[in-house]
């Protein structure tokens, strides 16, 4: 009786491992478990038959048909876990991409130069000492001229070409050196700041000139400042922002605001100083003006002239973004031409 | 302004000049404060160029419009063709020998023309590249040439080997707007010292105070006042040599005596002007200030319109000139003239300038008197032209200057120069004898020694008035390159890491995170900034706008930002958002209020193309606002709040003003009213928002951070039904109003109108999210739900769809 249970056991385990070697999907690997391991299956049969054995043979049987069970549920689970497998490869083989086609981007701004420079420049003075302070656009004549030793009819009055508004004792601002004298009026000495912001002149616009620019001031007045820290602090503000082995000249030259006056150029940094058109063939760059600041403008605020002195300097952003980005005409910078703008992404 | 080398050495004695050629000495100048912007030759270069004389010319044998010439250049007759219609027998020209090289690398050999040999050629003023001395037409007989000349090389007799130097004279330096100013400043760097012009004037006749008076009443206008009678004069062209110099510097040669009062005003700095002495009636001259609604014919021909701060020059009828600054059509010298009254004199810089910007005459005369001349030179400029006028035209010199001098004092004013400040200003000692020889070399007299030096400053330098101007002109001449460079002091406490540039630091971070790039627009824009027909009252005007249309300051950056949008947009770009943070400027309540806002402007594709959507979305108002609220929750943990808006350039049904937490005023946003979209040249639709900065900057105190629940949450959609009025904010409002104990959030999930719901109502669908400490039953929740439903209907009428 054993001897035939075994035989037909090993025979239904040969036939069901035959089919699951042809089985081509989960679905008839399933439906061959049911078949053979279901409620109405060959070998569920045979373990109910088991009861109908002598009670002497029952435990022998029972380990045969447990036996078998276990391998033909191992068999099933092993080829239902192939056939899931080919079959993940094959989705995962199906959503393949092409990487090389173009992402989607959520399209975050760039920067205006002009804020790019700014900020570069305002932190080279910052790590001097140098604070920001700003002011108004609109300015009175007091500001933007007399409290700066320009006076009425003063030759340095007619050149700046100033723009003034309709029916008020109101202009706005030439330059940013009103910020100066704003902050003197505020604050005691000794003080130290940066001026950014935008100014005005009546110049009809072309590649070199727009009736409004931009440009940065600093001032510092303490007790004991001489030219000697003003030339430090330019010299090395060269050095920090154009770099280490950029030449500069320092020169006299006037502003009505500081006595002594001067301008300091650096070498060209196309020619390296050989002249090319950029430097109009001189190998120098006029970069900014200053000077010690004129005891009448100390003066003007209420400060001892005998007892403080400072220096201030003033310069074009628009003329050092053009320099340092190769930007041929200041128009560029206000037409907001978006390929434009773009190029300055991670600058 | 052109100086020229050449001339600059006259003022120095022969061979001062040996070790500077003109490429240093233009960069001492610069050095010494002097900027040369430039340095180069005054005329195109040629060889071989000698003086020759037409001594006889006959018909060419083969050619009709040939002449057959023989030219005396000082070493025997030389036969040449000339091929010019104007030949002259006796005349002299510059003639090109064999041999020699022309401007354009032209080389003139020995040839033959028609079968006729000649040597050399006869050279119009063009062929030498001199086309601002001589005329364009045929051959360049050379003016005011000798019989000594032939033979000569025409550079030499011309002066045409020159240098000119382009001088950015700053605007305090009057007195270096000319060859002696400049000169002046040479005197340190040459080492010796310069010397005048030498006046060779010879008086004859009758003494002109006989026939001449003058006579000042606006002595605050015009101090001083001279005038010198030239007579038996014949007007004709000038010298070759007077040409050379007065092109070589950028001036055009127009007649022998206005030729000479220029050459004066560029030798000296003085400007002089010239009457035809026939037409001052009375032979009188009063200086006075214009008569209200006085008219004048100047020069150039026009009518124009006088005011009392105007100087004029009259004589004993009527006006002949505007004093310092143009002449008048009636007195003018013409080729008739044989009488002339030379005025030099000395007029106010204020005065002149307001002259000028009234007329709108500015000349190179005006320009000299407005930046101040020397009020001790109209005498010497004054017999240096006379004599000149007198040698170029045969005339001769009345005995005698008339004039009327009202100077109050000499005005030189005395400085002390002390040592100790000259350190403390430059950082570096000077030593005394060494500031002395420094100013002395500049024309100061300088007195004293050891810590304090007197300065008396010359009557050129009105630029210097107080001690720090002296220390400047010692400083500029010792050199800048000599002081060192000492390091700043260190600031006890290194700078407080200012808040408001942070911000603004961020605020950008903030737009350009959410897309937008920075811009950076116009402070200008037309009357129709915010559409045609707008009112203008608010916007602030300018008096001097660099284009009449453009001639107020922006309200809004939105406005200018827009344009820019306009611009991309007509160029292809199908996604544009732009941002800038500025100034913007209104009138209110009769002031100009000027704020710092960012405004933020955006049009076309809400995202940036991708194959993977062909049809991009397009931005809409739920953008815009979403951008607002991002950008102002970075910045500053606001979360603002929106109301309706009714501003005419914004479409009436999608704008919204911007209030802070607090109810303020904080700015706006929305679609642009198509109507003013189209005006501006965009057909697409526009959003724009704008934010006034002024509030912002210090981050809101937000207390301290809360705990949440860790038990899980129970969420419940209501669909309400309401009126179309009603605005999904104040239901909002309402719901949290309703005070349920453990609500946390409420969401829109939905917006519906249709036929669902009754006419004139709409559905809102609301998620609330309720959380606890404790896990909330269900009993909980929907007891809570309840009440706010019944709180709704009972003072709402809201139903439940
Ligand atoms: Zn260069």
């Amino acid at each position: 009786m054993t001897e035939s249970l075994r035989e037909r056991l090993e025979q239904l385990r040969r036939e069901v491992e035959r089919e699951l070697e042809t089985a081509n999907g989960p679905a008839r690997v399933e439906e061959i478990r049911v078949r053979t391991l279901g409620k109405k299956g060959a070998l569920t049969a045979e373990a109910k038959a088991i009861g109908a054995l002598p009670p002497a043979e029952r435990p022998e049987a029972g380990e045969l048909v447990n036996a078998i069970k276990d391998a033909l549920e191992a068999a099933i689970a092993a080829r239902e876990a192939d056939l899931a497998g080919s079959e993940l490869s094959r989705r995962l083989e199906a959503e393949a991409l092409d990487v090389t086609l173009p992402a989607r981007r959520r399209g975050q701004g760039t920067r205006h130069p002009l804020s790019i420079v700014t900020a570069d420049l305002l932190d080279v003075f910052r790590r001097m000492g140098f604070s920001v302070a700003s002011g108004p656009e609109v300015e009175t004549p007091w500001h933007n001229f007399e409290a700066l030793n320009i006076p009425a009819g003063h030759p340095a009055r007619e050149e700046m070409d100033t723009i003034y508004l309709a029916g008020r004792d109101l202009l706005l601002r030439t330059h940013t050196s009103p910020v100066q004298i704003r902050v003197m009026e505020s604050r005691e000495p000794p003080v130290r700041v940066v001026c950014p912001g935008r100014v005005f002149r009546s110049d009809t616009p072309d590649a070199s000139h727009s009736p409004y620019f931009h440009q940065i001031e600093g001032l510092w007045v303490e007790e004991g400042i001489s030219l000697a820290h003003l030339k430090w602090a330019l010299v090395e503000f060269v050095h920090q922002f154009f770099g280490p082995d950029v030449d500069t000249r320092f020169r006299p030259s006037y502003f009505p605001f500081t006595e002594p006056s001067g301008e300091l150029d650096m070498q060209c940094l196309l020619c390296r100083g050989g002249g090319c058109r950029t430097c109009k063939g001189t190998g120098w760059l006029e970069l900014l003006g200053c000077g010690m600041v004129h005891p009448a403008v100390l003066e003007a605020v209420g400060w001892d002239s005998e007892r403080y002195t400072g220096f201030a300097w003033g310069m074009g952003v628009e003329r050092v973004a053009m320099l340092k980005y190769g930007v041929p005409d200041i128009r560029m910078f206000f037409e907001n031409d978006v390929r434009f703008l773009r190029q300055f992404e991670g600058r | 302004m052109k100086v020229s080398y050449r001339w600059l050495a006259t003022f120095f004695p022969a061979g001062a000049f040996d070790d500077l050629p003109a490429e240093e000495l233009g960069r001492r100048l610069t050095a010494q404060g002097l900027a040369v912007d430039d340095v180069r030759p005054a005329f195109p270069t040629f060889e071989g160029v000698v003086l020759g004389r037409v001594i006889e010319a006959g018909p060419h044998p083969n050619a009709d419009r040939l002449t057959l010439c023989s030219v005396e250049a000082g070493d025997g007759a030389r036969q040449v063709v000339c091929g010019a219609p104007n030949v002259e027998v006796g005349a002299i020209y510059g003639y090109a020998t064999v041999g020699s090289r022309l401007p354009g690398d032209r080389q003139i050999r020995r040839a033959k023309i028609r079968g006729v040999e000649s040597l050399g050629m006869l050279c119009s003023a063009p062929e030498l590249g001199l086309d601002a001395l001589g005329g364009a037409e045929g051959i360049w007989p050379i003016a005011g040439a000798r019989e000594s000349d032939l033979g000569r090389d025409l550079r030499d007799v011309l002066g045409l080997d020159d240098a000119i130097l382009e001088i950015d004279v700053t605007s305090n330096r009057g007195d270096a707007l000319s060859h002696l100013g400049i000169a002046r400043e040479l005197q340190w760097i040459v080492g010796s010292d310069l010397s005048l012009p030498v006046v060779e004037l010879e008086e004859r006749g009758e003494p002109a105070s006989a026939r001449a008076d003058v006579e000042i009443e606006d002595a605050e206008g015009c101090p001083r006042y001279f005038g010198r009678i030239i007579e038996r004069i014949v007007v004709g062209t000038s010298p070759a040599w007077l040409q050379t110099r007065l092109v070589a510097v950028g001036q055009r040669p127009v007649s022998d005596v206005v030729d000479v009062t220029n050459h004066a005003m560029l030798e000296l700095g003085q400007p002089l002007h010239p009457f035809d002495f026939e037409r001052i009636a009375g032979g009188r001259i009063v200086v006075r200030r214009a008569k209200e609604g006085e008219r004048f014919v100047t020069l150039d021909g026009r009518e124009r319109a006088l005011e009392p701060d105007i100087t004029m020059i009259c004589d004993s009828e009527k006006p002949v000139a505007v004093g310092g600054v143009m002449g008048g059509l009636d007195s003018e010298v013409g080729p008739g003239t044989t009488t002339v009254f030379l005025e030099s004199a000395h007029f106010d810089p204020t005065r002149i300038s307001r002259a000028v910007r009234r007329l709108g005459l500015p000349s190179e005369a005006s320009t000299r008197f407005a930046r101040g001349v020397d009020p001790e030179l109209p005498e010497l400029a004054l017999d240096r032209a006379a004599a000149m006028i007198a040698a170029l035209t045969g005339g001769t010199v009345a005995p005698g200057r008339v004039g009327d001098d009202r100077r109050a004092g000499s005005g030189r004013s005395r400085i002390e120069l002390r040592s100790t400040r000259y350190e403390a200003l430059i950082g570096v000692p000077v030593a005394p004898a060494e500031a002395r020889a420094a100013l002395e070399a500049l024309g100061f007299g300088v007195e004293g020694g050891e810590g304090t030096l007197t300065v008396s400053v010359p009557s050129w330098r009105f630029d210097v008035c107080r001690e720090a101007d002296v220390i400047e002109e010692v400083a500029r001449l010792e050199g800048y390159e000599i002081v060192p460079a000492i390091p700043l002091p260190t600031p006890p406490v290194a700078p407080a890491i200012e808040a408001r540039p942070r911000f603004l630091e961020r605020l950008s971070e903030a737009a350009r995170a959410s897309g937008f790039d920075e811009a950076c627009t116009p402070s200008f824009v037309g009357q129709d900034a915010l559409g045609k027909g707008s009112p203008i009252d608010n916007l602030v005007e300018i008096r001097n706008p660099i284009s009449k249309a453009d001639r107020f300051l922006r309200p809004f950056i939105a406005t200018t930002l827009a344009r820019a949008i306009g611009h991309n947009r007509k160029r292809g770009a199908e996604r544009v958002k732009l941002f800038e943070i500025g100034h913007a400027f209104a009138v209110q309540g009769g002031e100009v209020v000027e704020t710092e806002r960012i405004g933020l402007a955006a049009s076309g594709a809400r995202f940036p193309a991708h194959w993977s959507r062909p049809d991009p979305e397009e931005y809409d108002f739920w953008d815009l606002k979403g951008d607002v609220e991002d950008v102002l929750a970075i910045v500053a943990g606001l979360s603002p709040r929106f109301l309706t808006g009714v501003r005419p350039w914004l479409h009436p049904g999608r704008q919204a003003e911007v209030e802070g937490p607090g109810g303020e005023a904080m700015g706006v946003c929305g679609e642009v009213h198509p109507a003013v979209a189209r005006e501006w040249g965009i057909d697409e639709r526009l959003f724009v928002a704008e934010l006034d900065l002024s509030g912002l900057g210090t981050p809101a105190d937000r207390g301290r951070v809360a705990e949440w629940s860790r038990e899980p949450a129970v969420e419940r959609d209501l669909a309400l039904v309401v009126p179309t009025g009603d605005a999904a904010a104040g239901i909002l409002a309402a719901v949290q109003e309703a005070g349920l104990e453990d609500l946390a959030r409420v969401r829109v999930f939905d917006r519906y109108a249709g036929p669902q719901v009754p006419a004139g109502h709409y559905s809102l669908g609301l998620r609330l999210t309720f959380e606890a400490d404790r896990t909330l039953t269900d009993e909980e929740v929907d007891e809570q739900v309840k009440r706010l439903l019944d709180r709704l209907r009972e003072e709402r009428n809201y139903e439940i769809r």
